[in-house]
């Protein structure tokens, strides 16, 4: 009998870790995988176990029943079955649609909060009152209760553990989020099962198999694998988990082209990667503006391009197209997520290229950092979370790496968005970039956009858009030129004494990403008051 | 640009000086183009609650002479506007086109009026239901609160008698 109670906590306690991985992956198309997001889950989960375990320990107390103790783990099951399926609804109902990027963070922080309140907070109470349950079923005398109640914790936790890297590794993999929960629940419920057989209530056994062998085959289906459609705006065309994150393809048309767009987890209003329904170009949107600085390279030689955070390609499928056929190039490109680049060559044009190789499951901080090949230019796109830089992506020690990584006379350029020039989070970027490149940092602003161009070189004073020869460019990169070679739309940035350079062992980036949308969002919505 | 007078900042502005720009327009800018320059050039560095500032200064002085034009008004809303002050520059903006006497001109702003009135709408929206999300996280946040406190409590509290030694059975109900 002592098995079967060792049993439980292991599962009981897999089935905790199950959730508090899985919740994070149900609440990303919703509210993204930000720290918050994180920390709203885990919190939420330990205080759950916590309500648990003095609830269970005061039900203890008054019964020592298995089969009272089959019943608390199979309504636990189902609740963890069935929560994946209703983070989709619930986080809709918490969002307003459409919400734009620069009103969203109380609806991120506290709409994530709320959702993984409504979806996971009873389900792991539940299993927190197994607990102390188990250890007054398993004991019999005083005398043994400090050794049973340690190898059942014992039990919980090798059950966190395997719960804990199955999920990530291997469930979430294979099952997606929704199955990963519905085979947790089954596995729960086949367990609830076995609670009932020891206290002698065979129908309630019968139901709780039947259940789980339900369940384990809802895991398995296709439904269960399917990606929900998250928070993003536009058409959807199609929606993925893959290994990192979630993605989908939406149709926008309100973009100054009709295109299809790769999202990332939450979405809203913003985008990575745009596929114009003709051609490559974007019609102004900032990867236009990095084109034009890779046309604007001296052509003595191959352009050599590295394509820091490629997404799924939108800048490789431009500059092979623009700059390939005036000119012989190839481009390594670097992008995390296997899944994306797989998204890309299916729903995004992105097609293979002998010109092109594409480099996955590699963060682009430890490719610069053992990368052997100099690049004449290099692009520095790597965003997470709609607009969050990653810190570690943004900081002066890889900037150096960066730049040790310039051919002689090569150029790097960096996506910054920001509300305004001004906007804390650019004025850090280009401080990062000034410390690093003292020749000259060019500030460029796109026009009728949130996006800065801010490049230098390794060798010598980066050129203002004014000082490009356009004459020989597609005619609408030469409008867009002509737009950013106004004065004062590109300018070389200030040493600022106020700022300090943004270094790995800082947690400024983050804070002041936090802070301006928070900002930014207040300041909106004061201004209606 | 056309309102470009003072000869240095406009140099300063072709060659990517902006900031030696705006510090030097800072101290010089006197007269009404130049002034028109300088706001200009802190709506580009992106100094939008600066430039508005430059630019209310400016209508206020002209203001008392008498009614405003409506290209003031518009230049004015749209400074709000970028500012992030909305009811600001709706107020200006319908007040321009009110005011403006050429077609085209107001057609033109008209076109401006509804989309901020379009982006008002919807942030209001977002504004009631955040007030709502404020309002549930709180009280989700409040019964937390209360539970982490009673754990404190109940957990802390202790039970009569002893364990009794080894081989005491433990009574099932």
């Amino acid at each position: 009998m002592f098995l079967l109670y060792w049993l439980i906590a292991f599962l009981s306690g897999a089935g905790v870790l199950v959730v508090e991985v899985a919740a994070t992956r149900a609440l990303n198309p919703f509210f993204g995988q930000s720290t918050f997001v994180w920390t709203n889950v885990i919190g939420l989960i330990l205080l759950g176990l916590s309500v648990g375990n003095v609830v269970g320990g005061r039900l203890a107390d008054r019964t020592r029943s298995p089969a009272l103790l089959g019943v608390l783990l199979a309504v636990a099951s189902v609740l963890v079955g069935v929560s994946g399926w209703i983070t989709g609804p619930v986080a809709r109902w918490i969002l307003p649609a459409d919400l734009p990027l620069e009103s969203a963070y109380g609806f991120l922080v506290k709409g994530s909060f709320l959702a993984a309140f409504a979806c996971f907070f009873l389900p792991v109470a539940l299993l927190g009152a197994v607990f102390p349950f188990l250890v007054r079923c398993a004991s019999r005398e005083i005398g043994e209760v400090g050794s049973r109640s340690g190898s059942l914790a014992a039990a919980s936790t090798l059950g966190s553990i395997v719960g804990t890297f199955l999920t990530a590794h291997l469930l979430l993999w294979t099952l997606g989020t929704r199955g990963t929960l519905l085979a947790a629940g089954a596995a729960l419920m086949l367990a609830a099962g076995l609670l009932f057989v020891a206290g002698r209530r065979r129908s309630n056994a019968w139901a709780a198999v039947v259940l789980a062998v339900a369940g384990g085959a809802a895991a398995a289906s296709p439904a269960a694998r399917a990606a929900v459609s998250g928070a993003a705006m536009g058409r959807l065309i199609e929606a993925r988990e893959t290994r990192y994150q979630h993605v989908e393809v939406r149709a926008r048309d309100d973009l100054p082209v009709a295109a299809d767009v790769l999202t990332i987890d939450e979405g809203l209003d913003s985008f990575q990667s745009v596929t114009p329904a003709e051609g490559t170009l974007t019609g102004g949107l900032y990867y236009d503006a990095f084109t034009m600085l890779a046309l604007a390279r001296p052509a003595e030689r191959p352009l050599e391009v590295l394509v820091l955070g490629m997404g799924a390609g939108t800048h490789v499928r431009q500059l092979l197209d623009v700059v390939g056929s005036r000119r012989a190039l190839s481009i390594v490109a670097v992008e995390l997520d296997p899944g994306v680049v797989a998204i890309a060559k299916e729903r995004l044009r992105l097609a293979d290229d002998p010109r092109l190789a594409v480099v996955t499951d590699v963060d682009a901080r430890p490719f610069v950092a053992h990368a052997r090949k100099r690049f004449d230019f290099i692009i520095v796109d790597c965003y997470a979370q709609q607009s969050f830089l990653p810190p570690h992506v943004a900081s002066v020690e890889f900037f150096e790496a960066v730049r040790d990584r310039l051919a002689d006379g090569g150029e790097v350029a960096f996506n910054a968005f920001g509300y305004g020039a001004s906007d804390p989070v650019v004025e850090q970027i280009v401080q990062v970039l000034v410390h690093c490149f003292p020749n000259g940092v060019v500030v460029a602003a796109v026009p009728r956009s949130a996006s800065f161009v801010v490049y230098a070189d390794r060798d010598g004073r980066a050129q203002l858009p004014s000082h490009w020869s356009t004459a020989s460019w597609p005619e609408p990169l030469q409008r867009l030129a002509r737009s950013m070679a106004k004065p004062g739309t590109a300018w070389y940035a200030e040493r600022d004494p106020r700022i300090d350079p943004v270094r790995d062992d800082d947690g400024r980036l983050e804070r002041v990403q936090w802070k301006r949308l928070s900002e930014h969002a207040d300041r909106l919505l004061g201004s209606l008051r | 640009m056309s309102v470009a007078r003072d000869e240095f900042a406009t140099r300063a502005l072709e060659e990517g000086r902006l900031d030696e720009a705006i510090r030097h327009l800072a101290e010089s800018a006197r007269g009404a183009d130049d002034r028109r320059q300088f706001f200009h050039v802190l709506t580009l560095r992106g100094r939008y609650d600066d430039a508005a500032a430059v630019l209310r200064q400016d209508l206020e002085a002209a203001a008392s002479a008498g009614p405003l034009r409506a290209d003031d008004l518009r230049e004015r809303g749209n400074a709000a506007w970028r500012a992030d002050r909305l009811s600001d520059a709706l107020d200006d903006l319908r007040e321009a086109l009110r005011v403006e006497v050429d077609l085209s001109k107001a057609k033109g702003i008209e076109g401006d009026v509804a989309v901020l009135e379009d982006q008002i709408r919807s942030m209001k929206l977002v504004e009631s239901q955040l007030r709502d999300v404020n309002v549930a996280s709180t009280v989700v946040g409040g019964l937390l609160i209360v539970a982490v406190l009673w754990i404190g409590i109940a957990t802390r509290r202790r039970r009569p008698g002893h364990a009794g030694p080894a081989g005491t059975p433990i009574s099932t109900v």
